[in-house]
């Protein structure tokens, strides 16, 4: 579930840039701050890796992580728990 | 269960929200990206001052919930010193752009990491006076345009992360903000290190350095800056000449250095005991 | 319990500094400052305070505004040139109203000049050396033992009306030796005031004195300190330009209403005086004896030793001068505060100047043969 906050997006579409697995796409229509806003077209791609959630800058992306994974195992360095389930 | 705000808006004054930042500028993503390694490194967030100088990467503390002092322009990192040495118990961040850092307050900078104080240096890195409308920078690239250098930059830019590292700082590291991932965790580092320790984020300055750079879009600068990013294993390898225009990203610096207000610490309890001076303006007794 | 030394008087300045609870310093060599730093890097860390030298006074400024903040005393000490690189960050601790001590052994001015000989050069940049409108607090200290007591002094002001204060003293005065009597009863310290913290808590809150309580970071109280125009809750409001008045006005006025409380000033045979001499510093020490000296010619002299040049004791000056048909100003520069003091009695008295500059106090004699040049005028 990825919700954008359309109060504070002032449309610079880094997500799109950022997100590894384009889930992203800019919608035709102009609102009325005149941002083209960003939506979530591939909801199904997403691998709540949470790149985006960081890389926004308005803080105006919200994933919703199933948990705060990063808080299980210290010498865990990687960043996208979905990358390393194979590897364990 | 999905939370409307982002996680990151409970650590911010909500109320000054939404920011000055223009759209597509790397500060915001900075501050979420520090937002998230605080997180990570399970600091405690009551604990945290936050020290900046002038510039828009120095509003950054103005938006986040802690003490923050927004000083003047350069001399964030001697501020810092006195606040960490006056209570050694808070963790001090220092904000600061590349104007900031480099240029006038290059001389701080080399010293602070010199006397190796236990501070956090976020330096957010975007090779342009944004603040002011787009002067050439000391970090600057060479042969970029900005209003200050109509015919292009002349000057060869400094690079920040190997001079700290030379400098003597316990920690440092350069990543762009294409590397979030990395950039998160290597805050999260400089967080942990008992030391000065630094972090340079090459940051999209897309209003000023964009505009007259030719990559008007957020997207774009960012994509060019991807495709420039070299990882310092790799760079170490290639030559002078295939270097050129690049950015190299990676730790320059992690060892173990004696940091200083320990060890100014331990001269006041060689000399007087177990004497905590922290707070004393607000004793009438000494 | 009382006692005595034979000290020198920067050594007593870092003394007097660690009675009134200073435990932090920063500072840059730079003579003829250099042994205040010297004796507290020696003692700090006795009272387990810290010393740290900076790289330069603009960093040794920078790190006492941040010791501050974090909720200890602070100060450093430096000379003219010293003072001139401070003045950025000097403005920055008037807007955000953090107090400090910066002692300044003035020497030889303009640019490096005389690093080793006393002047009084810098009076008008303590008072304007900064951007902006503001109101500093100066102590000037004329004897050894007097540099002790205005240290503290100086520390006291700065913590009840939240503002840097000045020590402005020069290298006679800091290099010289003689007897201290130090009475602990005398010494009185003002504690820093502690706010409470609540929800509808304002750090920069509008009050009527114009003093708030400030807090120490790490409190929990959450405060933006800021040298931008900020509103009552320190957040910046840059546009406004209420907001603006409203803060500077409060700034300056928290000083200048309190300016009769601050300032003080040492008199002696004034009430029938036909000339008075007015001064501030080391060359009070001449004034006095040349002021012995001529009354026993049967002149009637009397004298003013300003204590405090800034804020400038108005009240105090105009009521003793009051009878007086000259008032001479004399001070070790080409004239600073003769022209403040020209200013406030221009209208009812003739004010002479006798400035010497060099690097040497003015002698009795050469006081006195400024007298009767005066009065023969």
């Amino acid at each position: 579930m990825i919700i954008i906050d359309e109060d504070l997006c002032k449309g610079c579409h880094l997500c799109l840039f950022m997100c590894y697995k384009n889930v992203y796409a800019i919608s035709s229509e102009i609102n009325k701050k005149g941002v083209q806003l960003p939506f979530v077209k591939f909801e199904e791609r997403c691998t709540k890796c949470g790149t985006c959630e960081i890389a926004c800058p308005d803080q105006a992306i919200v994933v919703d992580l199933p948990e705060n994974w990063w808080m299980k195992d210290d010498n865990d360095i990687n960043f996208n728990p979905n990358f390393t389930k194979g590897k364990k | 269960m999905a939370e409307k705000n982002s996680k990151y808006l409970s650590y911010m004054r909500e109320e000054r929200l939404p920011h000055i930042f223009c759209p597509g500028c790397s500060n915001g993503s900075v501050m979420s990206a520090f937002l998230e390694a605080m997180e990570k490194a399970e600091m405690d967030f009551d604990n945290i001052a936050m020290v900046s100088g002038i510039g828009c990467s120095s509003r950054i503390p103005g938006y986040i919930k802690c003490d923050s002092l927004h000083t003047t322009h350069g001399r964030a990192l001697t501020f810092a010193t006195g606040l960490k040495i006056a209570n050694k118990g808070l963790d001090v961040v220092v904000f600061s752009g590349d104007g900031d850092a480099a240029s006038i307050g290059g001389n701080h900078l080399i010293h602070a990491a010199r006397r190796n104080l236990d501070l956090t240096v976020i330096c957010i890195n975007n090779n342009i006076y944004g603040m002011t409308g787009g002067q050439v920078s000391p970090t600057s690239p060479k042969g970029i345009v900005a209003t200050t250098a109509p015919y292009g930059n002349y000057d060869t830019p400094f690079n920040l992360a190997e001079v700290v590292a030379a400098a003597g700082a316990s920690y440092s590291a350069r990543w762009t903000i294409t590397e979030m991932e990395n950039l998160v965790l290597s805050i999260k580092a400089a967080l942990k290190t008992p030391g000065f320790s630094f972090v340079e984020v090459v940051s999209l300055c897309p209003t000023y350095f964009g505009r007259k750079n030719k990559l008007r879009t957020p997207t774009a600068m960012a994509a060019v800056m991807r495709a420039n990013t070299v990882f310092k294993s790799a760079a170490d390898r290639m030559s002078e000449k295939e270097l050129k225009d690049k950015i190299v990203v990676g730790e320059f610096a992690n060892k173990h250095r004696d940091e200083l207000s320990d060890v100014l610490e331990k001269f006041s309890v060689e000399n007087s005991g177990d004497k905590t001076v922290v707070n004393s303006a607000y004793e009438t007794e000494f | 319990m009382a006692e005595e030394f034979f000290i020198q008087g920067n050594e007593a300045c870092a003394k007097g500094a660690i009675a009134a609870g200073c435990r932090f310093f920063a500072g840059y060599p730079i003579t003829p400052s250099t042994e205040i730093a010297e004796t507290l890097a020696k003692d700090l860390p006795k009272v387990g305070g810290s010393f740290v030298q900076m790289e330069d006074e603009i960093a040794s400024m920078g790190a006492i505004i941040g010791a501050s903040w974090g909720g200890t005393k602070a100060m450093t000490a430096t000379s003219g040139p010293g003072l001139s690189l401070m003045q950025e960050n000097i403005g920055y601790a008037f807007m955000t109203e953090t107090p400090l001590v910066i002692v300044d052994v003035q020497r030889g001015s303009p640019s490096t000049a005389q690093p080793t000989m006393g002047a009084q050069g810098d009076m008008m940049q303590a008072r304007w050396g900064s951007h902006g409108d503001y109101e500093p607090i100066a102590l000037s200290p004329s004897s050894v033992e007097e540099f002790f007591y205005f240290t503290i002094k100086a520390f006291n002001l700065a913590e009840e009306y939240r503002v840097p204060v000045f020590l402005m003293t020069d290298e006679t005065m800091g290099h010289m030796r003689e007897k201290m009597h130090i009475d602990e009863s005398k010494i009185n310290i003002v504690p820093r005031k502690r706010p409470e913290l609540t929800d509808d808590y304002l750090p920069y809150k509008y009050v009527e004195d114009g003093t708030t309580p400030m807090p120490a970071f790490g409190d929990g109280f959450n405060i933006h300190v800021t040298g931008l125009t900020h509103d009552e809750r320190g957040y910046p409001d840059t546009n406004d330009p209420d907001a603006h008045d409203r803060l500077v006005q409060r700034l300056c006025n928290k000083v200048l209403n309190n300016r009769d409380k601050i300032s003080s000033v040492f008199s002696q045979f004034c009430d029938d005086a036909d000339t008075i001499i007015i001064s501030y510093g080391s060359p009070t020490r001449a004034v006095i004896e040349a002021v012995l000296k001529i009354r026993k010619e049967g002149k009637k002299v009397g004298y003013i030793k300003i204590d405090t040049p800034w804020p400038f004791p108005e009240k105090q000056i105009l009521e003793l001068t009051e009878g007086a048909k000259h008032v001479i100003v004399v001070e070790m520069n080409l004239g600073q505060m003769y022209y403040e003091v020209d200013r406030l009695l221009k209208l009812q008295t003739r004010v002479h100047f006798m400035g010497k500059i060099g690097g040497l106090l003015p002698t009795p004699d050469e006081i006195i043969s400024g007298i009767k040049r005066a009065e023969g005028e």
